[in-house]
């Protein structure tokens, strides 16, 4: 009896056995993939969400004028969050743009996109009722907050149904997680998302638990090829939602150790996982000319190559020469492109300033008085999709005719330059080499112009300062002043929120596609007794179709990489030291200085942040520094036969 | 027997976990293969002839700068194109640059640039013609004077290039409320004094520089120079508009919600001055059908057009862009907006009306208002709760005076579909239309504008908005979105606008307007190009589409014109070059766009998840040379 058990038991294991082997390295039926498995689970937690979703509904129905009521709501509040949290690593990557516009977007008043005319948007979603909940006054909103309720609702119940049935690929379970470790890292421990309720830790456990539920599915498959790869990834992962678990104090949360321990090696092992898998990637389901934002192959959230500089401009990676570069330096430097020839970009963007000039705001042509805002840096600029602190240019090659054209920068034309340049055969044989594909009859126009100069603009990028090296592991120490400072700017101090890691600026991620400006209510004069608003309008005069109530006094939020090298501060540099631009943001930007700010997008309550803690923010900032390779100048200028002009000074007489 | 037992667990746990989808290897060795599929070089030619910023234009005396020449302006949006029946040369093209940029000698604000073609009859090429102009300037591109004529201009993105006699309009889609928000593309803001011929109390007036925008604007091709702002047309955001063959009667459609569908209708042929204005409403009982006239004689009445229109209970769209018409039918895209918003709650608040156009969306989209009346469809409109994520090409006829849809955006996708069953098509936000007539012939010539990526607009995974130009027989009765042919439009899929064939159905002109940086120059900056081998094409497109290629029931066919690999089946496909290294992976789709392989020899796996049936074939993409 026993052995006919015992052969029974082994005809069953050898048939699995068989039926295993026979799916291996074989097809499987879309069926049985892991994908479809993890859909088929999505698809339960969709539906959780929106049950959740009815029950936070019923709360705000309900909502009575008493602590047990708003309590009550309180709590469902945190719980439809969390379930939210728990989806939202695939959603926020099906339809990035319905979750900003409908689900989760920031609590501020945005454009509508394409539209014939200005159209401004009221913001809906999550964050908008958030900031009511959690207010002192939640029952007066009781009125709001059934109707942000009742539009949430009706959009989840859209975003549902799209997302039910989707055909969903390994391809995109992976880019979806890695996609996610940078938005749990840059959006989510930083409080970017949570803006009243406080949640972001706890809220990141959750999602980043979501995440590896899914991602786990592929462990078997893994082992396969790689038994110590799958068994690194799921210690980094459980360590890390551990991590976040047993440390949910907002203030106190190291994030540098988190990014260190769990997001790089995480954002690195998936890679690797992906890779030897042999799954494929974004770049071969993309048409093969399409230019990504995130090099899918960098290893670390600092990695060197994380962005791709090309993504923001007009050049083509294989068209980026160093006969282009040198050109485009070349012209930099050269006076030429003034009609006095007498200044150059570089007169305002001084390489030994981290390309700016020290000034409040330059110097303008002839002298007469100065332009009318402060020299930006120019290192790591190339990472935004629109340019000038009013964001009025679109691409990196369009910028430049701004500044060419300015009666009170270089007072030329486009045309004015061309006639110069032909004249210079060291011109010529220069724009021969950078672009060897070009007839002489095509060689210098707008096009060769801009792509030599914003291709000087791209080599002007750097990831390697100490901090840089610090979190890629390339060095082991450093003051643990920068440390306590990096993990202020991404959580008490709320930079981060604003400044994205990595380049510190304002491109979103975790695609970084688009730039964000700000409205902080920066003063005219600083230390003044009745301090004033500062009157430029900033965006609001800065493009078509963009003049809107929300933009006025609105600026891009620039890098603070370098920002050791780059003083005076601010769009007017109002202010001369970083002591003073902490101080300003410590009080709550314009309206804590006692301004009438309306639309201000910093939040207006002060950060308490102790003069220790000043000290470590701007430790950190310090730490920023890397102008490395980029202090190249060219030793002369092309000649030309026109002895007057081969006077110009290299880098502009003023 | 416990060992035996964790055994059995275990190999149970390495059966029930999953399995990655149909795995294509990284590398294969480049195998022989005995089927191969031959992409012929497509018919459609392209030649670049006016780029943005880099050709030169001459201009007149303007702002007291000396006449010369300029780079012209960029943002191509419009073409025109005008014949020539007095000489060899084909005709003027004009085109619109829908921008506003201050100029010191092409002028402030938007503008316009002609030029003159010819075809060399040896090749197809058009040739781009020299011309000496009455005013002395001579050369290839001229700037449309604007500034010593009827003012500036700003925005110009339609038009009308009338299919009667090549008469050109430009349509300023520029609305301003201020003089202080013409700054700074526009530096002249004194107050503008009218000098007109149209009759009624416009000439002499003195209005506002900002309200001297946003007109109608007629010009002279041959001359370069503009002849009069359209002042008894109305003051609106105009998208579009068409003449008809009685050379009387004028639609005008404004992209706008709500936004107006108005019709001029001149006392005399040809002459655009004197005529009656009317605005559209679909439940008019007046003498006049649906339309309801509006006094052009006021300046007043014109300037405030919008609300006088809705006053008099206009019928709002969302968002008219451009019409076309084929001599006999009307059509205009209706390109949807995702959130109506209150927008025609407040239009209705001033008497405007919706039509019964809207039923049919609404009952598609949201199956519970099925079963609800049209008026209740209407008020659900009315109310914003209807999101017109992908619009539509509607049909105006103006025997019955009915406006209805006539190829409805999408498909709208309140559920994903099953596995399997995603349309490969997908019509969102269509924006410029056009008639081509080719091989006798009609073509509808649909281009998209996307105003959004979510809800299927792009495939997943795409950071850009991609935006398709679709061919449509028009001998297809009740078309869907799966009839549209998909036009790729250059080799590289630019983004591209105002599609505007020759008269001799050989060249489609278009404009590649926004500079898309993942293509070489001159096709990362704005330019207008000639696609030209129509008569080819349309043959190749109609001819089932090129060879195909069979083995054991599953099917290849590439399409030259679309630049596709088609399949009989559902198929998840990899493409490898001749190194045996995979380039390209597209899983669960019915074609494959090869418009980014360089000529070469490639070759083609696929694998069907029902059948369990892998195939490999060798494709051969054959150069155009």
């Amino acid at each position: 009896m026993r052995k006919i058990y015992f052969l029974l038991l082994s005809l069953i294991i050898f048939l699995l056995v068989v039926i295993n082997a026979a799916f291996i390295g074989k097809q499987v039926s879309t069926s049985s993939s892991v994908a479809y498995t993890i859909a088929k689970s999505h698809n339960l937690k969709l539906e959780a969400f929106t049950t959740s979703l009815s029950k936070l509904d019923l709360a705000i129905k309900n909502l009575e004028d008493n602590n047990a009521s708003t309590s009550n709501l309180k709590a469902q509040y945190i719980a439809t969050r969390l379930k939210y949290k728990e989806i939202e690593y695939l959603v926020s990557y099906l339809d990035p743009e319905f979750i900003e516009d409908y689900i989760n977007g920031a609590p501020l008043p945005g454009l509508e996109r394409n539209s014939p005319s200005l159209s401004v948007l009221e913001p809906e979603g999550f964050q908008v009722m958030e900031e009511l909940i959690f207010s002192e006054e939640v029952f007066h909103s009781k009125v709001d907050l059934a109707v942000y309720s009742e539009l949430l609702v009706r959009n989840a119940a859209t975003m549902v149904g799209y997302q039910k049935n989707i055909f969903i690929t390994d391809r995109q379970i992976f880019e979806a997680v890695r996609n996610h470790l940078v938005r749990i890292f840059t959006l989510g421990v930083t409080g970017f998302d949570s803006p009243a309720a406080l949640q972001s830790i706890p809220e990141a456990a959750v999602s980043l638990n979501a995440a590896h539920e899914a991602f786990s599915k592929y462990y078997p498959l893994i082992e396969k090829q790689h038994k110590a790869l799958s068994d690194s990834l799921a210690m980094k992962f459980n360590e890390g939602i551990r991590y976040l678990r047993d440390n949910q104090d907002f203030d106190s949360f190291d994030r540098m150790h988190f990014l260190k321990n769990f997001i790089n090696p995480l954002y690195k092992f998936i890679l690797k996982a992906h890779l030897a898998l042999g799954i494929e990637t974004l770049y071969e389901t993309s048409p093969l000319n399409m230019k990504h934002s995130v090099n899918l192959y960098a290893e670390d959230l600092f990695a060197n190559d994380l962005l791709n500089p090309f993504y923001y401009t007009e050049l083509l990676p294989k068209n980026y020469t160093d006969e282009l570069v040198n050109l485009g330096r070349t012209l930099f430097f050269d006076p030429i492109l003034s009609s006095n020839n007498q200044r150059a970009c570089a007169s305002c963007h001084n390489p030994e300033r981290a390309f700016t000039d020290g000034q409040k705001k330059s110097l303008a042509f002839d002298h007469e008085g100065t332009l009318t805002r402060n020299a930006p840096t120019l290192i790591n600029a190339v990472y935004a999709d629109r340019y000038f602190y009013d964001l009025r240019t679109d691409v990196l090659e369009n910028q430049i005719e701004h500044v060419l054209v300015d009666r009170k920068e270089l007072h030329t034309s486009y045309l004015e330059i061309f006639e110069k340049l032909k004249q210079s055969e060291e011109y010529v044989a220069l724009f021969q080499a950078a672009f060897p594909e070009f007839s002489n009859s095509e060689l210098i126009m707008k096009h060769t112009l801009s792509s030599a100069l914003s291709a000087y603009v791209v080599s002007l990028s750097g990831f390697n300062s100490p901090f840089d090296r610090y979190v890629r592991g390339e060095s082991a120490e450093i003051d643990p002043m920068v440390i306590s400072g990096f993990n202020l700017f991404m959580g008490k101090a709320a930079c981060g929120t604003c400044h994205f890691a990595p380049v510190f600026n304002g491109s979103v991620p975790p695609l970084y596609h688009e730039s964000e400006t700000e409205v902080l209510g920066v003063p005219e004069i600083a230390g003044a007794a009745k301090p004033a608003i500062d009157p430029d309008l900033g965006r609001y005069k800065g493009v078509l179709k963009e003049e809107a109530d929300i933009y006025k006094h609105s600026f891009k939020t620039t890098t603070v990489r370098n920002v050791a090298l780059t003083a005076p501060y601010m769009h007017n540099g109002v202010f001369s030291t970083l002591e003073e631009v902490v101080d300003f943001y410590n009080k709550g930007g314009g309206i804590g200085l006692g301004l009438d700010v309306p639309n201000q997008t910093l939040p207006s309550a002060a950060l308490n942040l102790d003069e220790l803690e000043v000290k470590q923010l701007i430790a950190f900032m310090h730490a920023l520094t890397d102008t490395s390779s980029m202090n190249i100048k060219p030793a002369k200028l092309p000649a030309f036969t026109d002895q007057k002009l081969n006077a110009r000074i290299i880098g502009g007489a003023y | 027997m416990k060992k035996i037992y964790l055994f059995f667990v275990l190999i149970l746990a390495g059966a029930s976990t999953g399995y990655c989808q149909f795995f294509f290897p990284v590398e294969v060795e480049a195998e022989w293969t005995p089927t191969t599929v031959v992409m012929p070089p497509s018919p459609l030619k392209y030649q670049v002839l006016f780029i943005g910023q880099t050709n030169k234009v001459q201009t007149t005396r303007t702002y007291g700068n000396a006449p010369g020449e300029a780079l012209a302006k960029q943002w191509h949006d419009f073409i025109g194109f005008t014949p020539d029946d007095d000489s060899e040369d084909l005709g003027w093209v004009t085109v619109n640059h829908e921008m506003v940029s201050a100029n010191d000698s092409i002028g402030d604000g938007g503008g316009m640039t002609v030029f003159k073609v010819r075809r060399d009859p040896a090749t197809d090429t058009l040739i781009i013609v020299d011309q000496t102009l009455a005013d002395g300037r001579s050369g290839k591109f001229f700037n449309i004077d604007f500034v010593n004529t009827v003012g500036e201009t700003g925005m110009n993105c339609g038009g009308i290039s009338s299919i009667v006699d090549g008469r050109i309009w430009t349509a300023e889609e520029w609305f301003r409320s201020s003089n202080e928000s013409i700054t700074p593309g526009v530096r002249n803001q004194s107050e503008w004094t009218i000098s007109t011929d149209i009759p009624g109390d416009f000439a002499g007036a003195s209005i506002p520089k900002y309200q001297n925008f946003n007109w109608m604007v007629e010009v002279d091709p041959r001359e370069a120079k503009a002849i009069r702002k359209q002042y008894n047309w109305g003051r609106q955001g105009f998208e579009g508009a068409i003449i008809m063959p009685d050379n009387k009667t004028v639609y005008t459609a404004e992209d706008n919600t709500p936004g107006l569908w108005c019709k001029f209708v001149a006392d005399t042929p040809g002459d655009f001055t004197k005529g009656k204005t009317y605005v559209y409403k679909h439940d008019a009982t007046g003498s006049d059908g649906p339309w309801v006239e509006l006094n052009n004689k006021s300046l007043d009445v014109m300037l405030n057009i919008r609300e006088e229109a809705l006053k008099v209970g206009a019928t709002m769209f969302n968002r008219l862009e451009w019409p076309a018409t084929d001599g006999e039918r009307i059509f205009v895209t209706e390109t949807g907006r995702d959130n109506l918003g209150n927008r025609f709650k407040n239009g209705a608040a001033k008497g405007g009306v919706l039509d019964y156009h809207w039923v049919e969306p609404v009952k598609a989209r949201h199956p519970h208002m099925a079963t609800k009346t049209d008026d209740q469809i209407l008020d659900f409109v009315m109310a914003g709760f209807f999101n017109d994520y992908y619009g539509r090409v509607l049909e105006f006829d103006p025997a019955t005076g009915i406006m209805s849809t006539f190829l409805e955006g999408g498909p709208h996708l309140e559920e994903s579909p099953e596995v399997g069953s995603y349309p490969d098509k997908h019509l969102s936000n269509p924006d410029g239309l056009n008639i081509m007539k080719v091989n006798g012939q009609s073509f509808m010539v649909i281009q998209e504008d996307l105003n959004g990526l979510s809800k299927g607009r792009i495939p997943a995974g795409y950071s850009r908005p991609v935006c398709e130009m679709y061919l449509l027989d028009m001998k297809i009765q009740n078309p869907t979105v799966s009839d549209l042919v998909r036009i790729s439009t250059t080799p590289m899929g630019a983004e591209i606008t105002g599609a505007q064939p020759t008269p001799d159905g050989k060249t489609l002109m278009v404009n590649s307007q926004h500079p898309d940086g993942n293509l070489p120059f001159p096709y990362n900056n704005s330019l207008t190009y000639a696609i030209t081998g129509w008569d080819a094409a349309i043959s190749a497109i109609s001819n089932s589409q090129g060879k195909s290629v069979e083995v054991d029931g599953f099917k290849v066919w590439p399409n030259p014109v679309s630049r596709e690999l088609k399949f009989n089946e559902v198929v998840d496909v990899a493409i490898y070059d001749l190194t045996g290294k995979r380039l390209k992976v597209s899983r669960n789709i019915e074609m494959i766009d090869v418009s980014d392989l360089v000529p070469g020899t490639y070759l083609l796996k696929t694998y069907n998840a029902r059948t369990n049936k892998s195939n490999s074939s060798k494709v051969i993409i054959e150069s155009a040379n």
